[in-house]
């Protein structure tokens, strides 16, 4: 197949933000041109281009420098160095809410939103009843907007920006939008857009979801470019990557008095260490310790969190009422077999080790957030938060 | 470009209309607010400096006066003021949309002049009742109201560029302009002003501003050639040093706000 007909294409882009002291010395810096600063490079030497049709996803852990890319692709940041080419329409969604006017209507709204977002009156006018339609909001589409919740927003924004037919429409983490049906009706509605010939810009951590959408996939790390190509590839390569680096987070309080300590807890399934767990499959936590001096009575406890911090399961030995015995100093490996009956969606593992009477004392290790997981579904059989085993769906006459 | 001139007018329709939209009395108050303010100086004031303006036989003679300076006034130093902070006030869309710098800010001066629009009109209504006589002087007004305005954008334009970058401009803007307003013979006639503290009024630009709209509407007198085309070579100069500023420090004001 050859493509020669990219609608966007970026060469060499270098992006750094400078700290000063003072905003002062960056005005100073640059109309003198001696050096204040002290610099801090988020994106290196990116290139890339995107063809017409054709879906992009970009995967990359928190401040790889996605946000700063999208920025500089819809023209609204600018690199130090390099070139950004459209030769199509592109647009982005506007973040919840950004340029609704909280006073006026969501009918006024959407023209209001519609022109920045490049729709002409007469194409808002074609559109208004589609875009009305779409956003479902019944009656409050008459009410001011500053009634609505987040969510109804929300809808009345992806709404507008799906409607602006542009040629490329770049989506930061989006599709979170309303509930699982909305969700489905707007990725219904990409793919729609898709086959009719428009482009994806895609940012996303649900990998299942850049699989549906997009063709190829690019990684970026630390501002750089550490993988471009086939969508799946990318996504292996983006899960062995997020597996190495899920580290400890930082600003969990260290316990330096500890006597255990926490080396690494990994989930694992199939075999093999994994950061997208399969929904409804067997896997294992598995737990590192390090201990250096024996200490009696702990308990070793996890909690499965959703995103929003809601405990959904949790266990420990003590409530397994296994006895933690550390006869010897060195390393022991401590394992949760579970069944992993959780709907698709990104979790957080707590893990914590403290006395088996309460959480206060002999505290060795409290990590509240250890780490995030994702788990898929890779049967598209169900919906929601939790999954059940279930039989296929029975169809009967009913006699009587 | 046309999308950024929509984009202009937007604004523009936003500020003017959408604000009153739960008014009562909706845009009446458009026309309404220039009104009670137009009246309370001709009315309250029209007694008090009667003396001083003795040479000139006219009842309402001081506020006339007053009127046609103060109108320009707050066209100008409202664009100036607004303009210092502009891009702080659109961060959320400058963010987001792609807005060409130089361009987006001037719904400001669109609004002011049809705020200035309406102000002149109702004063002109007002002049009619009290037998002023017009002249063909009055054809200088759009042309002045153009230079003024282009003016004020000009030198607002660099106060905005640099505003991100020395955050007191947008607190010092609104006081020097308050300062100005007193340094600048609106309120009183430029006679009044001791001999010593002359030169910093003939300094001021917009002393000479406000001087040629008084000249016109109060005094009926030619304005001068010569400080229009100082002020239509100085706006040249500061829209020349916004330009340079933009293209210097665009990258860093779209960072910083």
């Amino acid at each position: 197949m050859t493509l020669s007909n990219p609608i966007l294409t970026l060469e060499n882009i270098d992006k750094s933000f400078n700290h000063y002291a003072r905003p002062l010395d960056r005005l100073r810096e640059i109309l003198t041109g001696r050096c204040q600063h002290k610099n801090i490079k988020v994106l290196n030497n990116i290139s890339f281009s995107l063809e017409k049709g054709q879906s992009l996803a970009i995967l990359g852990k928190n401040g790889a420098g996605k946000s700063t890319l999208l920025k500089m692709i819809l023209g609204v940041a600018l690199p130090d160095r390099g070139n950004i080419q459209q030769l199509g329409r592109i647009t982005g969604l506007l973040e919840l809410g950004a340029g609704f006017d909280e006073e006026l209507t969501g009918q006024e709204n959407i023209f209001i939103n519609g022109q920045l977002l490049g729709l002409s009156q007469q194409a808002l006018q074609q559109q208004y009843q589609a875009i009305i339609q779409f956003a479902e909001l019944g009656d409050y589409i008459q009410q001011t907007v500053k009634t609505y919740s987040s969510g109804m927003k929300m809808r009345l924004g992806f709404a507008i920006a799906i409607h602006a037919e542009p040629d490329c429409f770049i989506i930061d983490e989006a599709l979170a939008v309303g509930d699982i049906r909305f969700q489905q009706k707007c990725i219904q509605h990409l793919q729609q857009f898709q086959a009719n010939g428009g482009s994806l810009l895609l940012v996303s951590h649900d990998l299942v979801q850049v699989k549906r959408l997009c063709q190829s996939a690019l990684i970026l790390d630390k501002g750089k470019i550490a993988f471009q190509g086939e969508v799946k590839a990318a996504c292996d390569h983006f899960q062995l990557s997020m597996l190495a680096k899920n580290g400890i987070d930082s600003n969990t309080p260290q316990h330096s008095h500890a006597d255990i300590h926490l080396l690494k807890a990994v989930w694992w399934q199939q075999n093999q260490p994994q950061t997208h767990l399969i929904s409804g499959e067997w896997a294992t936590l598995k737990i590192d310790l390090l201990v250096e001096n024996s200490v009696t009575d702990l308990s070793l406890g996890f909690m499965i969190r959703d995103r929003f911090g809601v405990d959904l399961f949790g266990s420990s030995s003590h409530l397994q009422q296994c006895a933690l015995v550390f006869n010897t100093v060195g390393e022991y490996q401590i394992e949760f077999p579970l069944r992993l009956n959780f709907g698709s969606g990104e979790y957080i593992l707590f893990l914590a080790l403290h006395n088996k009477d309460n959480y206060e004392d002999k505290v060795q290790f409290w990590e509240q957030s250890y780490h995030r997981f994702h788990i898929e579904q890779h049967t598209s059989d169900s919906i929601g938060m939790i999954y059940c085993d279930m039989e296929r769906v029975k169809i009967q006459p009913k006699v009587n | 470009m046309k999308k950024q001139i929509n984009l202009v007018l937007l604004f523009a329709k936003q500020e003017l209309f959408d604000r009153y939209r739960n008014n009562i009395l909706g845009r009446v108050w458009l026309i309404l607010q220039p009104l009670i303010y137009i009246l309370i100086f001709t009315l309250v004031f029209s007694g008090i400096m009667k003396t001083r303006l003795a040479d000139f036989n006219q009842d309402y003679a001081y506020s006339i006066y007053l009127v046609s300076g103060l109108l320009l006034w707050t066209a100008v130093s409202n664009i100036i003021i607004r303009l210092s902070s502009v891009y702080q006030d659109k961060a959320n869309l400058i963010n987001k949309v792609p807005i060409n710098l130089m361009i987006m800010p001037l719904y400001i001066p669109l609004i002011e002049i049809i705020i200035y629009l309406i102000s002149m009109s109702l004063f002109s209504i007002i002049l009619l009742f009290i037998d002023y006589e017009f002249t063909t002087l009055w054809l200088w007004l759009p042309v002045l109201l153009i230079v003024s305005v282009s003016f004020a954008y000009a030198l607002g334009l660099v106060f905005a560029m640099l505003s991100p970058f020395i955050a007191d401009i947008r607190t010092a803007v609104p006081v020097l302009f308050q300062l100005l307003f007193w340094m600048t013979p609106i309120i009183y006639l430029p006679s009044i002003v001791p001999e010593q503290y002359r030169l910093l009024i003939e300094l001021n630009p917009f002393s000479g501003l406000v001087h040629t709209f008084q000249q016109i509407i109060f005094f009926q007198a030619s304005p001068s050639i010569k400080f229009i085309i100082i002020i239509v070579l100085l706006s040249i100069l500061l829209f020349s040093l916004a330009y340079y500023l933009q293209r210097k420090l665009e990258k860093d004001i779209r960072d910083l706000i």
